[in-house]
């Protein structure tokens, strides 16, 4: 709002003299509306031309405002926790990304933890079971299955240990191999 | 603000126009503020900011409502949706063999409830699409289906295949409940001694009753959470190992080939002699661990219900008997430690003496009378009673009863299974006071114990004189094998010297090579034995006539003895039954097995001469049998198979 009555006071100093300035406050609208109607509709290009009419009286661009420090300062601090944010949304967003993917894994895990337990369980008890269905047929004479005993184990006793043999290796005679024909 | 173009702002500017002002004070004529432009935007926004905040701060009530006043309640319901508690109930340990081969082990079964108020199909169908899975006829299933509103419980023991195909069904109303059921692969190979399991988990027997501790895992299970689908995920206070159940498996000193070999052996002396029970036990003397306690009958823990109650016990560790001249040895170990005797004394044996009213006379006393002048051994090896008596008398009466309560006679000896009964001695006075008490003890009758404790006490004289504990449980091993657990043992308490033990064994091997007990021999190999025939004693007092227990214990190797074998067999019927006959064989076959087990070579290897091949069909026949008719076997010096090497 302060910039586009700035431009008005402008063209208020344009049709008016120079000296003549109408204090923003003191302004009626009414009259304004009247005068703005008449006059004709200010474009940019407008606005550079006038600017260029008046480059003999240089006026220096209204300066901005010097800001007291402390607003510097709470300006430079919501600078500084926007970027913290961002960042902690973005490490917060991966850890609760890496979180949701160990519990995943750590289910999938169970699960197939919990499906081997049962297979291992299911393996046992059949094993064990088979192993004494052969039992019980082995107790069937006409299985004729008989118990080891004593009278059939054998008792090797181990050789005494012996120096290695030396092996000499034996020149392969070349003269058969100049008579035999090449090629078989 | 600046970019703005001055024409918009001039329009901006011209609602204010008095025809636009109509138009806005038209539109702001319902509002009480004033007609000022500025004021009635103000007070507009004003409005819109008050009702937004009114619905903000009903918002934050709401909240507050939420979080703080139903926070319990909500989160309950939360939780109880959410997460679920894993197994309730948690398997029981499985129970191995010193091999590794598993006895006992828990398979999941389930109970079906129906809650016929949830059926989404008619009943008909239900009872149709169940009967065939859960083979029964669908009549019944139709009437158990329809006897109540929830909550019918319908079939349990449901195994896990069939609990599958009916959770394929996919039916409303129908709940599968998971619990544990014991299986005992080996039915009833080990019987008493594993226990069983009833159905309110409750371990009834055995080792399952006796080391229920160990075998049962604790904790409440494993509370997780489930989504929607099922899946299950973790809770933030999932303990460390609480994930995986520990795979920790009790493992026991049995060894199931020792076993089954003893079970058909003594199942067979039992039979072929009408005997009422009996049972084969190996200790490894070592330590005191069981090799094999196999009895006769025994039963499946898997059918426990079908079972006599009788058998729930273990009568090798809960009935005592007299054990007759099996005590023999042990009253001459006694005799050799207090110095009383020296290991080539002689003593003289008329056959027939009279203690006070008492007559004791020899076995064999109607057929050979009395035999002089003889050395102990020959008293062990004949079994004189006479000859122990004399030997006996020797001692003072209360240096006596001192060492048999050292034995432990009369206390437990014990070993972790349940249900032990301790043996009988009579008190001090008794015993020191009457001549005929002392007497009666040195040929085993007059006191009594439990086959265990016999055994313990023979494992004394095997292993250098140490009482050690028999016990059946190794201990809690994980999957590597590693022992992770064991339980508490008193330690072995040292009894007899070393030295005392080797001429006791020394004197029991020829019992075996040319004595009563030429049954239990096994070509190759040394084994030192003790036969006994003892009658039983009645209830009110005095024996029974013609009711008979018969016994044999037996020592090998003896160059380095390592295991004890004691076969009882109760109340065999015939005139040839006797220790020699009835138990010995039995013995020998587990002595044979125990050979080819261990892998125990021979003791002398130039002299062994391979016996006959044994033929499954017949029982070969050993030197000695004909002649083994009464306990005087002492004529067959010329079918022995070693020379006797001291």
């Amino acid at each position: 709002m302060t910039a586009a009555l700035r431009i008005e006071a402008e063209s208020q100093r344009r049709s008016s003299t120079a000296d003549n300035v109408i204090p923003l406050h003191e302004r009626d609208y009414a009259s304004q509306a009247r005068q703005s109607s008449a006059q004709p509709k200010l474009r940019p290009s407008t606005v550079r031309a006038n600017k260029r009419a008046t480059q003999a009286s240089v006026r220096s661009l209204p300066q901005p405002l010097s800001q007291p420090l402390w607003l510097q300062m709470l300006i430079y601090a919501q600078k500084g926790s926007t970027v913290l944010m961002v960042s902690s949304v973005a490490a917060m967003l991966s850890v609760y990304g890496w979180t949701v993917h160990i519990q995943d894994s750590w289910g999938r895990d169970y699960q197939k933890l919990q499906s081997l337990l049962q297979q291992e369980r299911q393996l046992t008890t059949s094993n064990e079971a088979l192993k004494q269905q052969i039992a019980k047929m082995a107790e069937d004479p006409s299985a004729r299955m008989a118990l080891p005993a004593p009278s059939q184990m054998l008792f090797v006793d181990p050789a005494p240990v012996r120096e290695p043999q030396v092996i000499e290796t034996r020149q392969p005679d070349v003269r058969s191999s100049q008579n035999a024909p090449l090629g078989y | 603000m600046g970019s703005s173009s001055p024409r918009l702002r001039s329009t901006a500017l011209s609602n204010y126009s008095p025809a636009n002002r109509r138009s806005a004070r038209r539109r702001l004529s319902e509002m009480p503020v004033k007609r000022t432009g500025l004021n009635s935007v103000r007070s507009r926004l004003l409005i819109v900011w008050g009702l937004l905040m009114l619905g903000l701060g009903a918002l934050a009530l709401n909240l507050v409502r939420i979080q703080v006043f139903q926070a319990g309640m909500l989160q309950a319901r939360a939780t109880d949706q959410q997460t679920l508690v894993l197994s309730a109930t948690q398997p029981r340990r499985s129970i191995l063999d010193r091999n590794g081969t598993v006895m006992a082990i828990d398979e999941p079964v389930y109970t079906l409830y129906a809650h016929p108020i949830m059926f989404q199909k008619d009943v008909q169908e239900i009872a149709a699409s169940l009967a065939p899975i859960l083979e029964k006829p669908v009549p019944d299933l139709l009437q158990t289906l329809t006897s109540g509103e929830s909550g019918i419980r319908i079939l349990d023991g449901i195994p896990e295949d069939m609990a599958n195909r009916i959770r394929n069904l996919r039916l409303d109303g129908l709940e599968l409940l998971q619990t544990y059921q014991r299986f005992y692969p080996q039915q009833d190979l080990f019987g008493p001694l594993l226990g069983y399991v009833d159905v309110d988990r409750q371990a009834q027997a055995g080792i399952e009753m006796s080391q229920a501790d160990a075998i049962e895992r604790t904790g409440d299970g494993l509370e997780l959470r489930r989504t929607g689908d099922g899946f299950v995920l973790p809770t933030e206070n999932l303990p460390e190992q609480a994930s995986v159940p520990d795979q920790l498996q009790l493992q026991t000193t049995l060894d199931s080939d020792l076993q089954r070999v003893a079970q058909d052996a003594i199942q067979k002396q039992v039979e072929t002699y009408k005997a009422k029970r009996g049972v084969v036990l190996v200790m490894d003397a070592l330590d005191g661990s069981l090799l094999t306690m196999a009895g006769y009958p025994s039963y499946d823990p898997n059918q426990y219900y079908k079972a006599d109650v009788e058998q729930f016990k273990n009568w090798a560790i809960s009935d005592v008997y007299e054990p007759g001249s099996t005590f023999k040895p042990i009253n001459v170990a006694i005799a050799l430690q207090e110095g009383v005797i020296q290991p080539d004394d002689y003593v003289d044996d008329p056959g027939h003496i009279q203690i006070g009213e008492w007559p004791i006379e020899n076995f064999d006393y109607k057929y050979v009378g009395g035999r002089g002048s003889i050395s102990i051994t020959e008293v062990l090896k004949n079994s004189s009673n006479v000859g122990m008596v004399r030997i006996m008398r020797k001692l003072q009466p209360s240096v006596y009863y001192k060492w048999l309560q050292k034995l432990g006679l009369g206390e437990l000896t014990g070993i972790d299974l349940p249900f032990e009964g301790a043996g009988y001695l009579k008190d001090k006075k008794q015993f020191v006071d009457s001549a005929i008490e002392p007497a009666t003890a040195a040929f085993g009758q007059g006191l009594s114990l439990t086959p265990i404790q016999l055994l313990q006490i023979h494992a004394a004289l095997a292993n250098g004189g140490k009482l050690v504990v028999p016990h059946l449980v190794k201990g809690l091993v994980d999957s590597s094998g590693q022992v992770q657990w064991q339980p508490e043992r008193a330690a072995p308490k040292q009894i007899f010297d070393a030295d005392v033990t080797r001429k006791v064994l020394k004197m029991m091997e020829t019992v075996v090579t040319d004595g009563t007990g030429q049954n239990a021999q096994v070509p190759g190999y040394r084994v030192a034995g003790k036969t006994g025939t003892s009658q039983k004693a009645g209830p009110n007092g005095g024996y029974l006539d013609g009711v008979k227990i018969t016994s044999f214990v037996a020592t090998f190797p003896v160059e380095n003895p390592r295991y004890v074998v004691l076969a009882v067999v109760d109340e065999p019927v015939g005139a040839d039954a006797f220790g020699s006959t009835v138990a010995a064989p039995a013995v020998r076959a587990v002595i044979e097995t125990l050979i080819t087990l261990e892998k125990l070579p021979p003791s002398e290897m130039d002299e062994f001469s391979p016996g006959p091949r044994p033929v499954p069909e017949a029982e070969a026949t050993t030197p000695g049998d004909e002649n083994a008719n009464s306990e005087d076997a002492d004529t067959n010096s010329e079918d022995t198979a070693l020379p006797v090497i001291d």
